[in-house]
C-alpha cells in the first residue's frame, strides 16, 4: 500500500479501522473523516473504530470532538486508538480510550488489507429479529435461518445455510464482486455493495429449499438459481 | 420446588394476561398449587380479569420493600381454593424494583407452589428484565399476526439469550376459517420463522371478552373451546402427551347439516 489515501478506511472484525494520514491538517480533521464516512452508508452504524492518527499530536478536546462526532452521526465508538505521539496517547488515556503506538495484529505481522475471501465467521444458529451479526474483514457463514427483522452485514459473501428472510448486505465495503447465496432467498431487502433490491411484491411459498444466489451485474442486483460455482467471478 | 414459568410476548394486547389466568384456574382446578404473579407495575390488570380487583389491600411491591409478608399479599381465590394471586402495586412503575428483588420474590413463591406464573409486561425494556429475573421456563404467546410474529421472534432470542433455553409457544386467537381462506397465517406459517416447540392453540373464541369482562376466567366456567384448549395446554405442562386438534372450525349447526345431507 504505496499512494494511500489520506483517509483510508478498512474492515477490522466488526468494525472499522481508520487510518489518517498527517498530511490532512488537523482543524479540517472532522470534516475530512465525517466525508469519507458519508460514502459508505449506514451499514456502519453502532461500529467500533480502530483510529490510527499518525505522529499528529491531538489534545484531549481535540480527540473529544472526535469521539462526540463519532457517536453523534454514526452511534460509533473509539475502541482503540493508535498514535505514535506521546501526548495524544496520554489524552485518549484521560477520555478512557485504550491508545498503542502501533497496532499489533493477532498473527503479529503488519497488515496488509485482507482480500474478500480470507476469513469467514460461522454463526450456528438461526438469527432472530433484533439480531445483527457484522463482520467486516470477510465471509459470514450461516448456519440456521436469518429471519425477518434481522441483519446480517459483511465485507465479502454472505452465505446462509436456512431461510433468509432479513437484511442482507454483503460486500459491505464496496466489493461488487461479493455474493448471496441461500438455501432459501426471501430477503426483505438485499444489498451488495452500493446496490440494493427489495423482494419482490407477494411472497413466494416455498416448500424445500431452492438455493439462490445474488449478485451485482452492470450495476444491478439479479438472483438466479444456484448451479454451482460457474458464474461467480474470480478474484 | 415449583415451577416458576413466565408469559411473555413482546407485543401487547396479544393475551398474555387472559393466559396466566386461565392456565393458572385450569391447573389448580386439576388440584396442582398454582400462584400467578402480575409483573406488570403500574398497569395491573391480572385481578382485574381475575375478579379479584376489590380484595387487593397488598401488592407485590409491599413484598418487596419489607411492609409486609408474602402470606398476607397472597389472595386466595375463592372459587378455586388451590389458586392465589398476587397483585402488582399500581402506583409506582417498573423501574422502581430490580431483578434481584424479583428473583426472590419468585423463589419463595415457587418454594410453597407447584406453579408460578408470571404475567409479563409489554415491551422488553426493564419490566421484562424483572419478570424474567426468577423464571425457568418462559411461554411466548403469539396471535396471528406478522407483527406479533416478529416481536415473538425477538422475545425468544431475548428469553434464550436470559438462560431460558428452551421457550415454547402459544398461537392464541387462532381463526381456522380465515387460514383456510388464506386470510390468516396459520401454524406452519409461524412454526416455520419461530422454531420453536409449539405447547397450544388457543382457538378464537368469543366468549374470552365476555368472561374478562366479568371477571371470571373462561377455564372456571368449562366447555368453550378456548377453555378445553386451556385445559388441554395445562395437561401437556403436566407432561402428559396431548394431541394438538386441528380446530377444523365447523359450526355445530354446520355439523348438523352435514349429517342431515351425508343421510340424505
Amino acid at each position: 500500500m504505496k499512494d494511500r489515501e489520506p483517509i483510508a478506511v478498512r474492515g477490522y472484525r466488526n468494525g472499522l479501522y481508520i487510518t489518517i494520514d498527517d498530511s490532512i491538517p488537523e482543524s479540517e480533521l472532522a470534516e475530512r473523516i465525517m466525508a469519507r464516512l458519508e460514502v459508505l452508508g449506514s451499514f456502519i452504524k453502532g461500529a467500533g473504530v480502530m483510529l490510527e492518527v499518525g505522529t499528529r499530536t491531538l489534545d484531549d478536546d481535540a480527540l473529544r470532538t472526535l469521539q462526540k462526532l463519532f457517536q453523534r452521526q454514526y452511534g460509533m465508538t473509539i475502541s482503540q486508538l493508535i498514535a505514535g505521539s506521546d501526548t495524544t496517547r496520554h489524552a485518549a488515556e484521560i477520555l478512557r480510550i485504550r491508545a498503542v503506538p502501533t497496532l499489533v495484529r493477532r498473527g503479529g505481522e503488519e497488515d496488509e488489507p485482507p482480500s474478500r475471501n480470507a476469513n469467514t465467521v460461522t454463526v450456528r444458529s438461526t438469527l432472530r429479529s433484533g439480531a445483527l451479526e457484522r463482520y467486516l474483514e470477510g465471509n459470514i457463514l450461516v448456519i440456521g435461518d436469518v429471519n425477518p427483522g434481522a441483519e446480517v452485514i459483511a465485507s465479502g459473501d454472505i452465505i446462509v445455510l436456512g431461510t433468509l428472510r432479513g437484511v442482507v448486505h454483503a460486500g459491505a465495503m464496496g466489493d461488487e464482486n461479493a455474493v448471496v447465496i441461500a438455501l432459501n432467498l426471501l430477503a426483505t431487502q438485499l444489498r451488495i455493495a452500493h446496490c440494493i433490491a427489495r423482494s419482490p411484491e407477494g411472497t413466494r411459498r416455498t416448500a424445500g429449499f431452492h438455493p439462490e444466489m445474488a449478485l451485482v451485474e452492470q450495476g444491478q442486483i439479479v438472483v438466479r438459481p444456484f448451479t454451482g460455482a460457474s458464474g461467480l467471478s474470480e478474484s | 420446588m415449583g415451577r416458576p414459568i413466565v408469559v411473555t410476548s413482546g407485543k401487547g394486547g396479544v393475551g398474555k394476561t387472559t393466559t396466566v389466568a386461565n392456565l393458572g384456574t385450569s391447573l389448580a382446578l386439576m388440584g396442582k398449587k398454582v400462584a400467578i404473579v402480575d409483573a406488570d407495575i403500574g398497569l395491573r390488570n391480572l385481578d382485574v380479569v381475575m375478579g379479584l380487583e376489590s380484595r387487593v389491600v397488598f401488592t407485590s411491591m409491599d413484598v418487596m420493600d419489607g411492609k409486609c409478608d408474602l402470606s398476607k399479599a397472597l389472595i386466595r381465590d375463592k372459587r378455586c381454593e388451590n389458586l392465589s394471586i398476587l397483585a402488582a402495586a399500581q402506583n409506582r412503575n417498573k423501574n422502581d424494583i430490580h431483578p434481584e428483588q424479583m428473583q426472590k420474590l419468585v423463589k419463595q413463591l415457587a418454594d410453597e407452589f407447584d406453579f408460578v406464573f408470571i404475567d409479563c409486561p409489554a415491551g422488553i425494556e426493564q419490566g421484562f428484565d424483572n419478570a424474567l429475573a426468577g423464571a425457568q421456563e418462559a411461554i411466548v404467546i403469539v396471535t396471528p399476526e406478522v407483527s406479533s410474529i416478529r416481536d415473538a421472534d425477538r422475545v425468544i432470542g431475548l428469553v434464550q439469550s436470559r438462560g431460558i433455553a428452551d421457550p415454547v409457544y402459544i398461537i392464541n386467537r387462532l381463526a381456522q376459517q380465515m387460514v383456510e381462506r388464506g386470510e390468516m397465517l396459520g401454524r406452519t406459517d409461524i412454526q416455520e420463522i419461530l422454531a420453536i416447540k409449539l405447547l397450544g392453540v388457543i382457538p378464537e373464541d368469543m366468549g374470552v371478552v365476555g368472561s374478562t369482562n366479568r371477571g371470571t376466567p373462561l377455564a372456571l366456567e368449562g366447555v368453550r373451546p378456548a377453555a378445553t384448549a386451556y385445559q388441554r395446554i395445562s395437561r401437556r405442562l403436566l407432561g402428559e402427551e396431548v394431541p394438538i386438534p386441528e380446530f377444523r372450525n365447523e359450526s355445530a349447526l354446520a355439523r348438523f347439516w352435514k349429517m342431515l345431507v351425508g343421510r340424505a
